[in-house]
């Protein structure tokens, strides 16, 4: 199986990296004797032998010829644009302001989650993002993020 | 008598009254807006409460704490995000039982379970404070090592069908609580160098973006909803033969609240998981549990309603807050001018009794605000699919903001989000990942502590007594569940291969 | 009826004089809300203390004074909100030693030197103690016991990278004690083991056990100030036992550098009277906090030393390079 051994190889380059960074961790006279790179170098051990469970039972599963349907990569495409819209929002917020940034995003996301264009969609938006923005504001009292552009 | 009486003319001669209403109306709306934790919902209020006489303001505050733990369970159950760290585990079933069309009846349950929760902590709180806060006291580090590693035995049963890929979510989520300052030397660790992991990651974090992210990310890819079941768009109770079987699931969240509430820094998530764990392995439908179980929505539901009273326990009787809310609320008895602790009860015995009073009050607030808000918030999902996505992804990336103002955690929330996709993609498991990222922690320091404490030697575990009898029961309950999965495999045998 | 109409004669002088002070004796302040920004969560100690301490400020000063609770980076996001914000005297930061600690020992963007210090207006004095069941009666029992037993002494720290962990490392070092120093997650945990006797003796502020002191759950070992507190006049400074360990835990402002020279002096001004009135000092004492006042000149003095101070045991104890 694909999945499988996809994820059995991101297990043990993520154990790796993991310990390599448990590794360089600084030594404190202050640590005990488990030390802060402890419990960091089990657990990256037990990733890398879990992971390795895995890629064997991939691999006996593909000797005996079963094969997975693998959906299309479209699905996946679509999804990672839902995720650059939140990083897009990440980016404008601290330079917009919050505000009109959560009404661009709502707007964003929905016309992309396939609502029709139109007045509609921009009056939903734009009342909604008010409301959040009155309630983090306004009723919580939470600095939200300010532009720098005005 | 005399307290009732007390509290009575407490109640009677304060604002005490419209306070816990006041208290839980905003409690559930903070509770239930991702981010806004209980305690932050309940400092908000602090300054407001200067002006107020004494019983009223601890009233107030406590009726928040009640509002907000229930409140988290509103968006679990309806979106998939956790509105508080405790309801993470209401998700799960929660969220089934709603993509099954009972919404209406998932969110009646939460209530009902919360309700009896709430009244049962309360009569905890009201009745044995004295005795569970020498419980508390026996609580040592190789005891809360013990009650970790009770709370890890079952990730195992957590993980649906792998139980390879259960234990590498477990081991990702102890990777994730090993991120910030180490519990010992106070280096940090894993932080590179940005100040802002260095308090660790906050569980909430992980948690909306494994489940609220990666659902929004799914969403988005396929067709507009397989319409939820139009009949089940009120909020529905259960039924005679339903309550019979929640009982149980019930009473574990019962006694697991009442020890979480009591052991500082437990509180009302580990309380939620243990309970929904252990009303699994003890439920006469496991198999259930994942998706749509109610029993699975009673139990944590349930467990961290019992915590907001008996949270109160270490506070009221040794003036120690176990929890950040705790700690609030000494703020607002310390703003006043009182003290905690056994002194309150003798010196201004109208705010100790006046404060389980309105506890009481608070309770039965929640239930009646309860009935009113929830059929509108069935009605509130139901929108178009592309709106709600927009609104429930605006509110994450809101939420999650208000919690330390911090974009980074921002950033984090969507990271989360895209370690959830791959894993459902995977299929890995969540709920071992939640689990290790929640006791993580706990389970390290306390490792570390205790053999800080006994120069090194492990029998430190074996030692203290409750430290044994949690251990043996976690190898108990383990040897029992992998026991009955053998007999339910060999049961199953022939019938799926 | 006299004495009734001398009363209020009396009062209305008072009421006139203090209209009359802002106006004589200090310049209005040039800003009309002022905010306060603190790295403590709402509700916690340090942010009960400033909400507490702007209720005396405000009419002193004649500003409206705002609490902004910047959480997050153990205190980073905090200084930096303020050495970003404009040196007008609009906004400052309420400091601990929590800012030189959180900047020594992860380096963000803007650390405590980024700030310029004002003020220093209290001394959170640090007490060791211990249940009361406890055989030990002084810091140098616990000390000597730990000396004559060495790697049994079990001694609580409230957090890992704290003043106070610091401290009881020092003491060990000092000492040849080799006791066992544990650190917590925060405090409350650290007295349950206080409490049942896991851990011999703690270290924390007074006011965090003023609880479990009050029901005489614990006693007072000895105090790591430079002399007695007020609040104990019998309870003897570490340094009086024997022992050289003092550990300064300050509270003060902190504003973007450069600030105008006249609001620096409205601040010089107005702290000293806030610490003389009478309803703030029964605040103040209640919460067992010392009033030490220092100027801007002061203070960056002690924010200097307290930070070459630490920079050095961090160094010793090996967790900075």
């Amino acid at each position: 199986m694909i999945k499988d051994l996809g994820c059995g190889v991101a297990g043990l380059a993520l154990a790796a990296a993991y310990y390599f960074l448990a590794d360089e961790l600084p030594r404190s006279l202050l640590a005990d004797p488990t030390g802060a790179d402890g419990l960091p170098k089990v657990l990256a051990v037990m990733l890398g032998g879990l992971s390795l469970l895995v890629i064997i039972g991939a691999l006996r599963r593909r000797a005996s010829a079963y094969q997975a349907p693998e959906e299309g990569w479209l699905k996946h495409l679509r999804s990672a644009g839902m995720l650059g819209l939140g990083v897009a929002y990440l980016v404008l917020v601290g330079w917009l302001g919050y505000l009109p940034t959560i009404v661009l995003f709502i707007l964003a996301v929905a016309l992309y989650a396939g609502t029709r264009p139109g007045w509609r969609p921009v009056a939903i938006s734009a009342v909604g993002g008010v409301l959040l923005w009155f309630t983090f504001t306004r009723l919580f009292n939470i600095p939200m993020p300010a532009g720098t552009l005005f | 008598m005399d307290e009732i009486a007390i509290a009575w003319k407490a109640l009677t001669t304060t604002w005490a009254i419209p306070a816990a209403f006041g208290g839980v109306i905003w409690g559930i709306f903070g509770g239930a807006l991702p981010g806004i934790s209980p305690s932050i919902a309940m400092a908000l209020l602090l300054p407001f409460t200067y002006g107020l006489d004494p019983v009223t303001s601890v009233v107030l505050l406590g009726s928040v704490y009640v509002g907000a733990e229930y409140g988290g369970s509103i968006p679990a159950i309806l979106i998939r995000t956790p509105g508080t760290n405790a309801s993470a585990a209401t998700t799960i079933d929660g969220y089934e039982m709603n993509k099954r069309g009972q919404a209406g009846l998932a969110l009646g349950i939460s209530l009902s379970a919360g309700f009896v929760g709430g009244l049962f902590g309360l009569m905890m709180l009201v009745l044995m404070t004295e005795w569970l806060a020498r419980v508390a006291l026996l609580f040592t580090p190789p005891a809360y090592f013990a009650l970790g590693v009770l709370g890890c035995s079952v990730v195992a049963g957590l993980s649906g069908g792998s139980v390879v890929k259960g234990w590498i979510a477990g081991v990702l989520g102890f990777m994730v609580a090993t991120i910030g300052t180490d519990p010992v030397s106070g280096v940090p660790r894993f932080t590179f160098g940005s100040p802002d992991l260095l308090g660790g990651i906050r569980p909430i974090l992980i948690m909306v973006g494994l489940f609220a992210v990666s659902e929004i990310l799914i969403q988005v890819r396929e067709p507009p909803w397989d319409k939820a079941d139009a009949r089940d768009t009120r909020l529905r109770f259960p039924d005679l033969k339903l309550w019979k079987r929640l009982a149980l699931p019930q009473a574990i969240g019962g006694v697991v609240g009442t020890i979480e509430g009591l052991t500082p820094g437990g509180g009302g998530t580990i309380a939620a998981f243990l309970a929904y764990n252990e009303s699994k392995r003890w439920s006469k439908y496991p198999e259930e549990f994942g998706h749509g179980s109610p029993e699975g929505v009673a139990a944590p539901e349930s467990a961290n309603n019992v915590v907001t009273a008996t949270a109160l326990i270490p506070l009221l009787s040794l003036g120690i807050p176990g929890s950040n809310s705790a700690a609030i609320l000494l703020g607002g008895l310390l703003i006043h001018g009182l003290s905690p602790g056994p002194l309150l009860f003798e010196r201004n015995p109208d705010v100790a009794y006046g404060l389980y009073a309105g506890l009481f009050v608070a309770n039965i607030a929640m239930f009646l605000i309860g009935l009113v808000i929830l059929t509108p918030c069935i009605w509130l999902v139901n929108r178009p699919k592309p709106y709600l996505l927009a609104f429930i992804f605006a509110l994450v990336v809101s939420g999650v903001f208000s919690i330390d103002q911090s974009l980074v955690d921002v950033g984090l929330v969507l990271l989360a989000g895209v370690v959830g996709y791959f894993m459902r993609w995977a299929e890995i498991p969540f709920l071992p990942m939640v689990l290790g990222v929640v006791l993580g922690y706990m389970v390290e320091s306390n490792f570390r502590r205790s053999l800080q404490l006994s120069n090194g030697e492990l029998m430190v575990f074996l030692e203290d007594p409750v430290s044994l009898g949690l251990l043996l029961c976690a190898a108990a309950l383990v040897t029992y569940s992998l026991m009955r999965e053998r007999r339910n495999k060999k049961a199953e045998t022939g019938v799926t291969p | 009826m006299f004495s009734q109409t001398k009363t209020t004669i009396i009062g209305l002088a008072t009421l006139l004089s203090l209209a009359a002070l802002p106006a004589d004796a200090q310049p209005k302040y040039p800003h009309a809300t002022v905010t306060m920004v603190t790295h403590s969560s709402p509700g916690s100690g340090s942010d009960v203390f400033l909400r507490e301490m702007i209720k005396y400020l405000g009419p002193e000063m004649g500003v409206n004074f705002v609490v902004e609770n910047v959480r997050g980076g153990g205190g980073a996001g905090a200084v930096a909100r303020v050495a970003k914000g404009p040196a007008d005297g609009s906004i400052f930061y309420a400091t601990t030693p929590t800012y030189i600690q959180t900047t020594l020992l992860s380096k963000p963007e803007f650390g405590y030197d980024a700030l310029d210090p004002i003020v220093t207006v209290f001394y959170d004095p640090e007490v060791i103690y211990t249940r009361t069941q406890s055989p030990y009666r002084s810091l140098s029992d616990a000390v000597n016991f730990a000396k004559q037993n060495p790697g049994k002494g079990k001694w609580g720290a409230a957090s890992p990278g704290s003043l106070e962990r610091i401290a009881l490392e020092t003491l060990n070092r000092m000492t040849g004690a080799r006791a066992a120093v544990v650190p917590h997650d925060g405090g409350g945990d650290m007295i349950i083991n206080i409490l049942n006797g896991t851990l011999d003796i703690g270290v924390g502020e007074l006011q965090e056990i003023s609880t479990q002191l009050q029901t005489d759950k614990v006693k007072l070992l000895g105090v790591l100030t430079e002399t007695r507190i007020s609040q104990h006049p019998n309870l003897p400074t570490a340094k009086e036992q024997g022992i050289n360990l003092v550990v300064t835990k300050f509270r003060g402002l902190a504003g973007p550098k450069n600030l105008p020279a006249n609001v620096v002096a409205a601040w010089e001004t107005a702290m000293p009277r806030i610490l003389a009135n009478p309803a703030y000092k029964k605040y103040y004492e209640g919460e067992n906090l010392v009033p030490v006042f220092k100027g801007q000149k002061d203070s960056r003095e002690l924010t200097t030393a307290f930070a070459a101070d630490t920079t050095k045991s961090l160094r010793e104890l090996g967790v900075i390079k």
